[in-house]
């Protein structure tokens, strides 16, 4: 009774907050959880017309369904393997540039090439797509046509299995890291400035002052975002391997948001897609929260 | 003597380490600028080169029909200004929100602070899919709105984790407790103190929003289907470039595909992305070390 | 304060409880009751009100209509659908609204319409598998053909037949059609010029096109083209027996599943395996995934074969001659695409273009006002209305009576870019006059590109000499549940083995091909066969 009634009132000081946190949580509750109630259809045979309450259900039958699929398990090794590669790559990237951006003292120079540098992030994947193969293609890219022209042999960048595997780490990690570079910026930005005269006084050299100053300012926005991406691992990105595959090379080509669009979009077989979909939000989930753990454990703030 | 030596040393290496950065960074952003001078390329050539796949970086028969095309269309001219409205809406908004729940939420001793944090975070993983999406929106009379566009997305977790993140480590609890001692109310608080020592990071959600929003189509795709006069510019620029690579109904309609011409939709590419392109530069300053010195010091 | 704040956040709440339910619900209320009632009317002409002086109370009806999004053109209020209006709706008080469905997104929009219960109230589709998966998912209702007959006469006339033999499924009545005339613009284009500078003649059998192809290769002039086959399965009737038995024809010959393990795809996987080991196609054809790609060879010169649906406005023939002032074009015969022992078999489009069906939760009155709009759309005159705008204005008659166009023009009564296609592809797939002659004129004018008419003879002519080796599918009256299962993952499948056989060196092809036959057949094609088997056993098709 004591201890409630204390809580209350501790809640009721803080109230201003609680006030500011009304708008957000009114949007997250309409708008994202409203709709979550279709998540109902992973457990049921769901038929448009019926709708969700109408439809039967069927349990885990539809889940059973989808673990037994033939490439449900290849498309589970494929989707780990592209997006642990792509963050394996990806991760550094943004921050790498960051750090040289940060170097450049022309400041027209900075600002040409930074605009420059987040200008992939504009182009939809079909366009890249395309002009990768235009690019990349065995008889007729302009890269191999140049290799051919040195007197080299031509590469399969996208025509073979690891060659394939290769070229679209590249390409993910080229599309995202401009733009993933901006937010490194922004907190290299809140860096105070006399930390480094204070280093540079020190003795410290150029490279020491990056190692033991601007990565640690930026190393709990650097925690964040690896957790939020671990959380995506068993998702990733639909559009990048759909541009980029084709026909002849297999191997690594099927992931999970690829079945989700045959099934979903292209099949119209929504119970199907939809478990498929909650089959990754649960891994992304459980990824998270022990990342989360294991940051706390190291000392970091960590997400939650 | 030596000191000198070494200083001098020190400047050589630093001259070549700036070379080689500038070199770097200087090769990745050609690489990253590749793709546009295709497309741009591609929207000042002749279409019968364009549809050979002649063209590469080069312009073949420079000819600006295309552009011309797209100015005088008045719906591509009024739905780029849909898409202007529409971002500016929901940039504030979002930005809004966002400061809303990360404010409080970046408050150690705020209670069921990690509950709250959850709550918002699981919204990022899962998501009922397109049809409850749907009937969402036309349960709340929003289909065929600009509010469609607005409302749904406005609340963005991922955006929301990472200012949480930025206010707890950057913003000093001392000025906070400071404050509260001169009988500061959070609002007060919020808007003199945290907004000013956030510029970077405000700088850098507002970029996100407005990007995010200025080149999603996939929502304006379900939701606005018979208000043709809202629809958005990167819907538009869907509908020229996606759909039409779509041969696979065609077969069995059994007629010659409507396609638009190449040059066009390059055109249309062009002109949906360079407006964008110019808010960075203003954004660009908050980038710039040492924006929080003087707040700091007590 | 606290309660205040307490009470502000539990209203909240409640709003979002009403909201979520509300969201679950959509409106589904009244669809759970089958309208049986329609099925059940007796064949008693008069039991069908008359509405020939129209409704008593303002009846709404929904038509779907085609949006493809081409600029300038708002599909749902413009010249056209006024006057509907006005000529139609007007005169039995029907208020007819047209709900655009995205041609890029049609099933995905037709899903949400159901969904959320404001579906139009025709349901359509260009193929039979996706409307019977419409159908499975229960959004149609079952049709009384008398009462089509009644209201609609001019159009049960016309479509009886079609509507008859193919729109029953599982024993009862769904789908109508809209017609479709002869259409023989699907041409195959080849370089004439090509052919000259080998000195060959134009090839009777696909034993003579790759001797075509390897001279072409020879001379360095170019391959034979190729693209990805990617979900209709045409590619085997040159490769069939013309002597097989029905059974084993409804067994395997589907256009939406391809037929991996049967003795024709071999064949025709052996012949491309071929062609592609001795450089005669494109190496790299599995990435042509559409025409843009495929043509862009063509175009450039790379490529001396290339297919399409040739209209008058195609880009091809202009982009052809741009980048190579020299080309001449003739069109291949589907013989020389066939082995010499052969027949050249095709498949014969079905009597029908566009498949409908009425919306589940459709009224008598609406149902009624549905048919009389199908009606009014078969007369002749409307039709013309419809194809060609108004005489004087947008076209002008000559001599013959043929309908020719006022060129680029541009004023209120402008016809769509496809000719206002998507109103009347309800009731037919191309533009007819009563007169044969004039019908074969202007599908000469729709077609040919200006200088290229033969193109369109010769493709006539051969339209007309193959006419008795021409078969249609194989249509079962039971729904086959395994189809639309394992559609899409044998799709998949299909592009993976098929291109796999294709790349495999000569010796290798058989190893290769037997492996993936089993890949195939364990992907859900066994379970498909057998499904059909036993329909077959039960005598359950045509």
């Amino acid at each position: 009774m004591k201890n409630k009634s204390s809580l209350i009132r501790r809640m009721g000081k803080q109230w201003q907050l609680y006030v500011l946190l009304l708008i957000p949580i009114v949007f997250a509750l309409v708008f994202k959880y409203g709709s979550m109630i279709g998540l109902v259809t992973a457990l049921k045979d769901y038929k448009v017309v019926k709708g969700f309450w109408d439809s039967e259900w069927v349990g885990l039958d539809v889940f059973r369904k989808i673990f037994g699929m033939k490439n449900f398990g290849l498309a589970v090794r494929n989707t780990l393997l592209l997006n642990i590669l792509t963050l394996l790559f990806g991760f550094p990237m943004p921050i790498i540039l960051a750090l040289l951006l940060n170097e450049i003292k022309n400041v027209y120079y900075k600002r040409i090439t930074q605009t420059l540098l987040y200008l992939p992030h504009f182009l939809s994947f079909v366009i890249i797509g395309a002009i990768a193969y235009q690019l990349f293609g065995m008889n007729s890219g302009v890269v191999n046509n140049l290799i051919d022209s040195l007197g080299g042999a031509r590469i399969p960048f996208l025509q073979e299995d690891m060659h394939w595997l290769f070229t679209y780490v590249l390409i993910s990690v080229w599309q995202s890291m401009g733009w993933g570079s901006i937010i490194y910026l922004a907190a290299i930005a809140g860096v105070n400035p006399e930390l480094y005269e204070a280093a540079t006084i020190d003795g410290a050299n150029r490279f020491q002052r990056i190692i033991y100053i601007t990565l640690p300012c930026i190393k709990s926005t650097a925690v964040t975002l690896l957790i939020m991406n671990l959380g995506k691992v068993m998702g990733g990105s639909f559009e990048s391997v759909f541009a980029l595959r084709n026909a002849a090379t297999t191997e690594f080509t099927t992931t999970i948001p690829v079945l989700i669009y045959q099934f979903g979009i292209m099949g119209g077989k929504f119970s199907e897609s939809t478990a498929m979909g909650l089959f990754q939000s649960g891994v992304g989930v459980i990824l998270v929260l022990f990342s989360d753990f294991i940051a706390k454990k190291m000392g970091e703030e960590g997400l939650i | 003597m030596s000191k000198t030596n070494r200083r001098m040393s020190t400047c050589t290496t630093n001259k070549i380490a700036d070379i080689c950065i500038y070199l770097i960074i200087g090769l990745i952003s050609a690489t990253c600028v590749l793709p546009f001078i295709h497309i741009a390329a591609k929207s000042v050539s002749e279409e019968v080169y364009v549809i050979a796949n002649k063209v590469f970086l080069i312009p073949e028969g420079f000819i600006l029909d295309a552009y011309k095309k797209v100015l005088n269309d008045a719906s591509i001219i009024r739905s780029f200004f849909v898409s202007v409205w529409v971002t500016v809406l929901f940039t504030v908004l979002g930005m809004i929100i966002t400061l809303c729940a990360a404010y409080p939420l970046s408050r150690k001793n705020l209670i069921g602070r990690k509950k709250i944090t959850l709550f918002f975070m699981i919204t990022m993983y899962f998501n009922g899919g397109m049809i409850p999406e749907y009937l969402l929106v036309n349960s709340l009379n929003l289909l065929d709105t600009m509010a469609a566009l607005i409302l749904p997305l406005a609340f963005s977790a991922y955006n929301f984790l990472i200012m949480k993140t930025s206010l707890q480590t950057s913003i000093p609890e001392s000025l906070i407790e400071s404050a509260y001692l001169d009988g500061a109310s959070e609002f007060r608080i919020l808007g003199n103190i945290i907004i000013p020592l956030s510029k970077p990071i405000i700088a850098t959600l507002t970029l996100f929003y407005a990007v995010g929003r200025w080149n999603a189509y996939s929502d304006a795709l379900f939701y606005i289907k018979q208000n043709v006069n809202i629809r958005p510019l990167q819907l538009k620029l869907y509908n020229l470039v996606i759909a039409s690579t779509e041969s696979i109904q065609d077969t069995v309609e059994g007629t010659a595909m409507l396609t638009n011409p190449e040059v066009l939709k390059a055109a249309c590419i062009m002109f949906a992305t360079v407006p964008i392109l110019c808010i960075y530069p203003f954004v660009q300053k908050y980038f710039v070390q040492g924006t929080l010195i003087g707040s700091v010091k007590e | 304060m606290l309660k205040k704040e307490i009470k502000q956040l539990t209203s909240a709440l409640i709003v979002s409880a009403m909201v979520l339910s509300m969201a679950g619900c959509g409106s589904q209320t009244s669809n759970s009751e089958s309208s049986s009632t329609s099925g059940s009317q007796e064949n008693n002409v008069s039991n069908y009100t008359d509405y020939s002086s129209g409704f008593d109370s303002k009846v709404t009806i929904q038509i779907p209509v085609f949006d493809r999004a081409i600029e300038g053109w708002n599909v749902t209020d413009n010249y056209y659908t006024e006057w509907v209006q006005s000529e139609f709706g007007d005169k039995y008080n029907i208020n007819v609204e047209f709900v655009a469905i995205a041609r890029s997104s049609q099933v995905n929009d037709y899903m949400q319409l159901l969904a959320s219960g404001k579906a139009p109230d025709i349901i359509f589709h260009y193929d039979m598998p996706q409307m019977l998966a419409y159908y499975g998912e229960g959004s149609m209702q079952s049709l009384d053909l008398d009462e089509i007959a009644y209201y609609a006469p001019a159009y049960w006339m016309n479509m009886s037949e079609a509507i008859e033999a193919y729109g029953t499924v599982d024993g009862k009545d769904y789908f109508f059609f809209a017609d479709r005339p002869d259409a023989y613009n699907y041409v195959t284009l080849i370089r004439q010029d090509w052919l000259d500078a080998v000195n060959m003649e134009m090839p009777t059998c696909l034993e003579e096109l790759n001797e075509v192809l390897a001279a072409w290769k020879e001379a360095g002039l170019g391959n034979g083209g190729g693209s990805l086959i990617q979900n209709s399965y045409t590619y085997d009737y040159p490769f069939r027996d013309i002597n097989m038995s029905t059974e084993e024809h409804a067994l395997y010959s589907d256009l939406a599943v391809a037929a991996f393990t049967w003795e024709p795809t071999y064949e025709y996987l052996k012949n491309l395996n071929y062609q592609y080991n001795n450089g005669l196609i494109n190496t790299e054809f599995y990435l042509n995934t559409d025409d843009a790609t495929t043509q862009a060879d063509f175009v450039a010169g790379v490529a001396g074969i290339f297919s399409l649906y040739i209209s008058s406005s195609s880009p091809t023939i202009d982009s052809l001659q741009a980048n190579n002032p020299d080309a001449k074009l003739a069109y291949l015969p589907l013989a020389a695409q066939t082995p010499r022992d052969n027949k050249p078999q095709s498949r014969e489009y079905w009597p029908f273009g566009m498949i409908m069906g009425i919306n589940q939760d459709c009224s008598d009155e609406e149902r009624a006002a549905v048919w009389m709009y199908m009606e009014w759309l078969s007369d002749a005159d409307n039709l013309f209305y419809l194809q060609n705008g108004i005489e004087g204005v947008n076209y002008t008659l000559d001599e013959s009576g043929l309908a020719v166009p006022v060129a680029d023009f541009t004023g209120e009564s402008k016809l769509s870019q496809n000719n206002n296609k998507d109103y009347w592809c309800l009731v037919t797939e191309s533009a007819q006059y009563t007169d044969k002659e004039l019908t074969y004129k202007a599908n000469l004018k729709n077609w040919a590109p200006v200088g290229y008419e033969y193109i369109i003879e010769d493709s006539y002519e051969d339209f007309q000499t193959m006419a008795e080796y021409r078969t249609p599918d194989a249509l079962f009256n039971v729904m086959l549940p395994s189809v639309s299962e394992y559609k899409a993952e044998l799709t998949e499948k299909w592009k993976e083995l098929y291109v796999k056989c294709t790349m495999a060196s000569e010796e290798d092809f058989d190893a290769v091909y037997e492996k993936a036959c089993q890949d195939y057949l364990d992907a859900g094609y066994q379970i498909i066969l057998d499904e059909k088997q036993v329909a077959i056993e039960a005598g359950n098709f045509k």
